[in-house]
């Protein structure tokens, strides 16, 4: 098992690339790549845009490991409803394998697209066996382009079973297919702050020897005004500090996570800027610290 | 069965009520049994959710539609809102969604910036 460290999360997006030079140049072990923002629809084709070939530059350049994090594969829907379409980002993944040799891919747990309809959002899934199968059949053909891959628990704010009983389900799917677990905690975090469960036993009832990369980020509350009830819920929306809950549980699971190759420090585009790179490179740090434990 | 849930979810999500949608769809009662784990205020944020991020993939998607909402952000709200009732949201790409919201504004009278509409 090769360890890559602490890595940072890269966005197709200059603006960001340059603020953020310094971590990646400097700090961060890893990078870790959006494929589908490095493609464009032209002519009902998908294809290569700009950014693959500045990142492309960027890998040649840093020589550092690259990692996929798949936004719309849609794992939780079942190949039959979309073979075209499966067809189709299968065979750019294996083109985008080809240019960055991925040292493993992951992908959101959840589905986004079902007859054509984009949700884009990663949407929650029931808690069922015939969902199990169906996730585990989509990482099998990631599995078929990038040979270590995982899943992402997912971060929602409603749910199609109980929240508690998650990890019983992220572990049936580890079993059910050869892959592993992305353990994003802030999404852990905001599941429990959402429904109501506590983060230490959710995270300690998964199966921490599947976990290959853990997420950590910062999030942000829904508006009251959103909702009639005005309630709040905790969103996944990258856009702050990583809260100390989020520390705090990275430093519990970080010694039982035995087959860990990474940490990747999450923060979306266009929601830092200059004076926040600082503490930006501090959580790269500290996130270091842990890893090495 | 899975695809049945998630073709009554999609359609709901991206519908004006999604609760109401959720009532009228046809489903069998393993899956209402599954959607009752769902609370209607969690619905109704993840379908506002889905809504903004389809306003923000067609303002990504072309600079001319960032500056039509930076201009004027009311006329340009007015145009999504329609559009997103009626035309259900097909496109993954930026750019594919704003060139569609585009074609539909022409087609309807929101233009935001005539003359250049066909660059899109």
């Amino acid at each position: 098992m090769k360890r890559l460290g602490v890595g940072f999360a890269l966005h197709a997006d200059l603006d960001c690339l340059e603020l953020a030079r310094p971590i990646i140049e400097n700090d961060a072990d890893y990078l870790e790549v959006n494929p589908e923002t490095l493609w464009r629809q032209r002519d009902g084709r998908i294809e290569r845009n700009d950014f693959h070939r500045l990142f492309r530059e960027i890998r040649r350049r840093s020589r550092k490991p690259f990692v996929a994090h798949g936004l719309a594969f849609s794992i939780g829907t079942p190949v039959a409803a979309e073979r075209a379409r499966v067809r189709t980002w299968l065979a750019r993944l294996r083109d985008d394998h080809r240019t960055f040799r991925f040292a493993y891919m992951t992908e959101h747990l959840g589905w986004t697209t079902v007859d054509g309809l984009q949700a884009v959002l990663p949407l929650p899934l029931p808690l069922t066996r015939e969902a199990v199968r169906a996730v585990a059949a989509r990482m099998r053909l990631l599995a078929s382009v990038v040979p270590l891959v995982g899943f992402e628990n997912n971060a929602t704010y409603f749910a199609l079973g109980e929240v508690a009983r998650e990890p019983e389900f992220f572990n049936a799917i580890c079993r059910a297919a050869p892959c592993g677990m992305l353990l994003d905690l802030h999404n852990a975090h905001a599941q429990a702050v959402n429904f109501g469960v506590d983060p230490f036993e959710y995270v300690d009832r998964i199966d921490l020897d599947r976990v290959i990369q853990i997420h950590v980020s910062g999030g942000s509350e829904s508006e009251a005004a959103w909702l009639k009830s005005r309630r709040v819920y905790r969103l996944d929306s990258h856009d702050g500090p990583v809260p100390e809950r989020v520390w705090r549980l990275l430093e519990h699971v970080r010694p039982r996570c035995r087959n860990l190759r990474g940490i990747v420090v999450e923060r979306l585009n266009g929601t830092f800027g200059a004076q926040d790179v600082p503490a930006l490179r501090d959580e790269v740090r500290r996130a270091k610290e842990i890893m090495r434990c | 069965m899975l695809i049945d849930l998630q073709r009554a979810l999609v359609r709901a999500l991206t519908s004006a009520d999604p609760i109401a949608a959720l009532r009228r769809a046809r489903l069998s009662q393993a899956d209402r049994a599954l959607l009752r784990h769902a609370d209607d205020d969690g619905v109704r944020l993840t379908g506002l959710i889905v809504q903004k991020l389809r306003f923000e993939r067609i303002c990504r998607g072309d600079d001319r539609m960032e500056a039509w909402f930076e201009r004027d952000g009311k006329s340009f709200v007015q145009a999504f809102k329609r559009y997103n009732k009626e035309v259900p949201p097909r496109e993954f790409f930026p750019r594919a969604e704003a060139g569609a919201f585009w074609q539909w504004c022409r087609a309807n009278g929101f233009a935001g910036e005539p003359g250049r509409a066909d660059d899109v």
